[in-house]
């Protein structure tokens, strides 16, 4: 109880003294989306319910994702599969990747390509990765955007053999954000 | 600008150099599992392997592999590895430490920090380890507990660690913000970042190398730090993918990077080269490289992620094709003064030279052809810098490198058949070797001018090697004529026998090398020093060619691998080439000046020759000892007598070539000749005491001459029952033992002498008293009395008299009799002479008969009861009373006392004869007590079973 207490205190006080220098930017807007590019069949989808922060003074961030959020399939069963049989969102809800960004962080520039080093979590598998990421400023937003590749293998996302030709062992990941 | 131009500078000489690359074969350590993976893998200080697996530790000692299961690991890979010396350290990727003691039982120990990833691991001199682990810093174990005591201003508390080591009292750290520079006393020192000259903060791996940091990072470049001159730092683009390992070679580096690459730089970074993985079947580049080493042995030990370790001996690079130009088949090679490797190829004659050359490394001068004939087996540098080369059946050319022109010489031009397998050059002319004999070459103008050497008649025609020495002597290499030599135009032959000689060579002493068809080396220095056949496995070695390798060594290239010879000793360097190591031609080797060249079949190799003084061996490995079957530590040297049994576990470490060592070992103290074995196990079964040297040797195809010796000297103490002072203390307690039972003998036979004597006297005594006159007239008289008055009475008087005289007679020759016996004797005694004196004497005896089987020296109560009759006055007014009881456990023999007138005469015998049989025969007193009025005997009761 008292842990809890305090975990809730430091949160609030973590949250509060973030906001009163705001130095927190924020996902206003974003977009997430993979693609498998098998032999046999192309499957995309993508999700609008990314959500992000990204701490300028601390270089951390924290992203996530809905894996139910995803649409775009190229049918409704297929959709069904993804959720229940390869990403098992019942158990595995959100996907996420949070760590820090690595290169300086250099608030006037307009555009820079910084690595963020962080857990990416799919499927309930955590793997640390480097990934790579542009920032561009307009208009005081910045518009972020990633593209990354995840192995199946590397989360646990086993697929029949029967369907091994209709998706890729390797899929691409392409994420596009405004923050502010 | 500066920077601009240290980066452009690179990117050219990026492309120069020779694409060589290691060969990799893979590393048996006798373990199978399916679904194992090699992660991480540490050398030890005594050069055993431990491997880091998803299923625990493997310990492989050159010969053995052993598996220490490690607890909680749960298929978790290993991360990290190091060791200290009585301990290995592992940390997973769960966060475990592991520490698994070395010897002898491999207990593991597990300690956690935290669940991040265990990244690098360093063990300091004062028992200390530091553990750098993923996104959480640097944390000490101090043997006990994992904590993080760094300061805690410092950036690396929530920091990723990917590279630790230690160097002159600084530790280095690499993180993902820069290099951290740390003192073992855990103070920041200083950070290296990008605004110091890293090229990139995300540094991966670290190596120092005297005052310069080879730093490798994420990004794929490698900045050398100079520690001194900070202005100096290199910058060099490897590739886009993250530098993971840097390691050293002897002057030059080996760089792999994220996507399997194997780069080799040279030490100066001037130059770098990339592999290519062309038919190394073994390295599969689509596996993950997750460790790298260079060992004892200067091999490259790579754990791929795909169940398989692989091994390249350094010494040796290889190329098979560069610049798309095929390596395979070289006729010849020649490394000319100016630093040109002349290759003669299946596209031609050319030359790679390391200068930059725009657009081709490889300068063709002559064109392919396909006609055998027209191949090029023999290249030599005159003195004007020209280039002269022999074919096989087409004559000579000749290169002028300042024209860039070729003159040809043929049969037309006086050389018969157009076939030159050697060139020598003498004094500024050249001598060419032919199946025809020996042409000298000279020019005439511009014009060469070909004059045949004549020779003798029965002389060989067929020349296949020249060779000039430093004694300016013309050797010749002929077919079935052996080998001869021309100093000042006179030819002598030196080895006489009908043997051919396909190559000469000459070592830094002066003594020339011949290698003949039958692959025999023969050493000849005024005359044969040495002749010798290369031992292999199977038979002996099939030699190609010989050549002084300029470091003291000659090298012979064998189809079994590469021997390196000094006049006294062979040694083996292992090249698992493609399909061995094969070669149709005879002038296949060169020198330059840090390498030695082969053409082998399949590839060009170069070889880093060793010096005399460096030359590596196999190492003996007395590994694990059993005693009476029990593993014991290797530091106790003395054991007891019941040990007997011992067991040497042995190997010998040289992963180049594991499969072509041979053991022999020997046990000073039991057998100084040396036994041969292949097997691990070596057992001496029933030692007796005494000091044994254990000697281990190992060595290559039974190569012996070199090879090193393990030893281990021990002490089986004699047994107990052998040492000196056993051996006294038995001898005194054998001779007291002896003395004591002498004693008891000599006292026995005494007593038993003393008794006889005793018991004759009582007899005599007896005897003399009983026939003493009185007794026998009072007892007549008494007799005569009662046949007088009652004639039962007397015939009962007469038959106790009898009975009397009979007991005694019966008696008188035993030790003891029965209280029952003696009361009878006395009881008669009684009866005849209570007939004498009537109512004047009393006799009472009351002898409970509990009693009555007890013993008693025989006549002992006769001779009380006589003695009371004898020495008192028995009348009405003294009457005798005579009680023999049993009292308190004793009998007492009490009588009044009243004095005789006339006493008769005793000397006391009998009573002493008592007391003395008492003694003798149970160790007991008897008591006499004499007052006015009675005579008291108290003898002692003695049971009959205590006799």
């Amino acid at each position: 109880m008292h842990i809890k207490f305090t975990i809730i205190a430091s949160i609030l006080f973590f949250v509060l003294s973030q906001k009163a220098v705001s130095q927190n930017l924020q996902v206003k807007q974003g977009n997430i989306g993979f693609e498998s590019n098998a032999e046999l069949e192309v499957i995309k989808a993508s999700s609008n319910r990314l959500k992000g922060l990204f701490n300028t003074s601390s270089n951390s961030f924290a992203f996530t994702v809905d894996i139910n959020s995803f649409e775009g399939f190229n049918s409704a069963l297929q959709k069904e599969h993804f959720n229940e049989n390869y990403l098992e969102s019942q158990s595995f809800p959100k996907a996420s990747f949070s760590g820090k960004i690595l290169d300086n962080f250099d608030p006037t520039k307009d555009k820079q390509t910084l690595r963020a080093k962080g857990k990416l979590e799919i499927h309930g598998v955590v793997k640390e990765r480097i990934l790579e990421v542009t920032f561009t400023k307009k208009n005081g937003e910045y518009h972020i955007s990633s593209s990354f590749n995840v192995l199946l293998e590397d989360h646990g996302i086993t697929i029949p053999r029967i369907v091994v030709q209709k998706i890729s062992p390797t899929i691409v990941v392409v994420v596009n954000a405004v923050l502010k | 600008m500066k920077s601009l131009y240290i980066l452009l500078f690179l990117v050219f000489v990026h492309v120069a150099g020779l694409t060589q690359q290691p060969y990799f074969s893979k590393l048996n350590i006798n373990y199978q599992s399916s679904g194992i993976r090699y992660q991480k893998i540490y050398e030890d200080a005594t050069g055993i392997l431990w491997i880091g697996t998803n299923e625990g530790i493997i310990r492989f000692n050159g010969k053995t592999s052993k598996l220490i299961r490690l607890p909680l690991q749960n298929n978790q890979p290993i991360t990290a590895m190091t060791g200290d010396g009585a301990f290995i350290y592992a940390g997973s990727e769960n966060g475990l430490l592991y520490r698994i003691k070395t010897q002898p039982n491999y207990t593991v120990e597990h300690f956690t920090y935290n669940e991040n990833a265990i990244t690098a691991l360093l063990a300091l001199e004062n028992q200390t380890l530091w553990v750098g682990t993923a996104s959480s810093g640097i944390a000490i174990f101090n043997g006990l507990n994992l904590l993080s005591t760094l300061d805690q201003n410092n950036l690396l508390q929530d920091n990723s660690i990917h590279f630790l080591i230690h160097s002159e009292k600084k530790i280095y750290v690499g993180t993902d913000a820069g290099l951290h520079v740390l003192s073992p006393d855990k103070k920041l020192i200083a950070i290296t970042t990008n605004k110091d000259g890293l090229s990139d903060n995300l540094v991966h791996c670290i190596f120092k190398d005297e005052d310069k940091l080879l730093i490798g990072t994420y990004g794929g470049t490698l900045t050398q730090l100079n520690i001194a001159k900070p202005q100096e730092t290199i910058v060099l683009p490897v590739a886009s993918e993250p530098i993971r390992f840097v390691l050293k070679k002897n002057d030059e580096w080996i760089l792999i990077t994220g996507d399997n690459q194997i780069h080799i730089a040279t030490r100066d970074l001037k130059s770098i080269y990339e592999s290519n993985y062309k038919d190394n079947e073994a390295l599969d580049q689509n596996q993950m490289i997750t460790d790298a080493i260079i060992d004892r042995e200067g091999n490259l030990i790579l754990c791929q992620n795909n169940e398989s370790i692989l091994i390249s001996n350094l010494q040796f690079l290889y190329t098979q094709e560069h610049e798309s130009i095929s390596f395979e088949n070289i006729t010849s090679i020649y490394h000319d003064r100016s630093g040109k490797l002349w290759l003669a190829t299946s596209q031609g004659l050319c030359y790679h030279s390391d200068e930059f050359i725009p657009g081709n490394q490889l300068k063709f001068i002559t064109a392919q052809t396909s006609d055998p004939k027209d191949q090029i087996i023999c290249i030599r540098e005159d003195n004007q810098g020209r280039i002269w080369f022999g074919k096989y059946g087409a004559g000579l050319g000749v290169y002028y490198p300042n024209s860039n022109r070729i003159d040809y010489v043929n049969n037309s031009e006086g050389l018969e058949d157009g076939n030159v397998f050697s060139i020598a050059e003498v004094d500024g002319k050249m001598w060419l070797a032919t199946l025809n004999g020996i042409y000298k070459a000279a020019y005439e103008g511009n014009k060469i001018k070909l004059e045949p050497l004549p020779l003798a008649n029965d002389y060989s025609r067929f020349i296949y090697q020249l060779f000039y020495d430093s004694k300016g002597r013309l050797w010749l290499g002929t077919d079935g004529k052996g080998a001869a030599f021309i100093q000042n135009n006179k030819l002598d032959a030196v080895l006489n026998e009908s043997m051919s000689i396909i190559d000469i060579t000459e070592d830094d002493d002066g003594n020339i090398w011949f290698l003949t068809s039958e692959n025999e080396i023969i050493i000849w220095n005024e005359t044969i020093v040495k002749r010798e056949k290369l031992k292999v496995q199977r038979g002996f070695a099939h030699i190609l060619s010989i050549e002084a390798d300029r470091s003291g060594n000659v090298t012979a290239l064998a189809t079994e691998g590469i021997f390196s010879l000094t006049l006294h000793q062979n040694q083996i360097t292992f090249f698992p080439a493609i399909n061995g190591i094969n070669s149709n031609y005879l002038d296949i080797i060169t020198n330059d000046e840090n390498y030695q060249w082969f053409a082998l079949e399949n590839a060009l190799v170069r070889y880093e020759r060793m010096s005399l003084a460096k030359r590596l061996k196999p190492l003996p490995i007395i590994d694990h000892i059993l005693v009476s079957l029990q593993s014991i530590d290797t530091s106790l040297h003395v054991f007891n007598s019941a040990d007997r049994h011992f067991t040497f576990n042995v190997s010998g470490l040289w992963f180049k070539q594991q499969d072509d060592l041979v053991f022999r070992y020997r046990l000073l103290g039991l057998d100084s000749t040396w036994v041969q074995t292949r097997d691990a196990d070596i057992i001496f079964p029933r030692l007796n005491y005494g000091e044994y040297t254990f000697q281990l040797q190992v060595a290559v195809h039974e190569n012996w001459s070199e090879a090193t010796t393990a030893s281990y000297s021990f002490t089986i103490k004699k047994p107990y029952w052998q040492q000196w002072w056993f051996i006294l203390i038995v001898i005194i307690s054998l001779l007291g033992a002896i003395i004591y039972i002498f004693n008891y003998r000599i006292k026995a036979r005494e007593t038993r002498m003393r008794l006889r004597q005793e018991q004759t006297q009582v007899q005599l005594d007896t005897l003399r008293n009983q026939i003493n006159p009185h007794f026998l007239f009072n007892s007549f008289n008494a007799l005569i009395n009662a046949i007088h008055q009652d004639k039962e009475l007397a015939i009962d008087y007469v038959e106790k008299l009898s009975d009397y005289y009979r007991q005694i007679l019966e008696n008188q020759n035993k030790q003891v009799i029965t209280l029952k016996e003696e009361l009878m004797l006395v009881e008669n005694y009684l009866y005849l002479q209570k007939q004498r004196f009537g109512n004047n004497m009393i006799c009472e005896i009351a002898i409970p008969l509990v009693y009555r089987e007890s013993i008693i020296p025989p006549m002992t109560l006769q001779l009380l009861a006589e003695n009371a009759v004898k020495h008192n006055s028995i009348s009405k007014s003294t009457p005798l009373k005579i009680e023999i009881v049993v009292s308190a456990d004793r009998l007492i023999v009490k009588n009044t006392k009243s004095a005789k007138i006339n006493p008769e005469k005793s000397a006391g015998v009998g009573l002493n004869n008592i007391k003395s049989r008492y003694l003798l025969l149970f160790e007991k007193n008897i008591e006499i007590e004499d007052t006015a009025h009675s005579f008291i005997v108290t003898l002692p009761l003695i049971s009959n079973d205590k006799q």
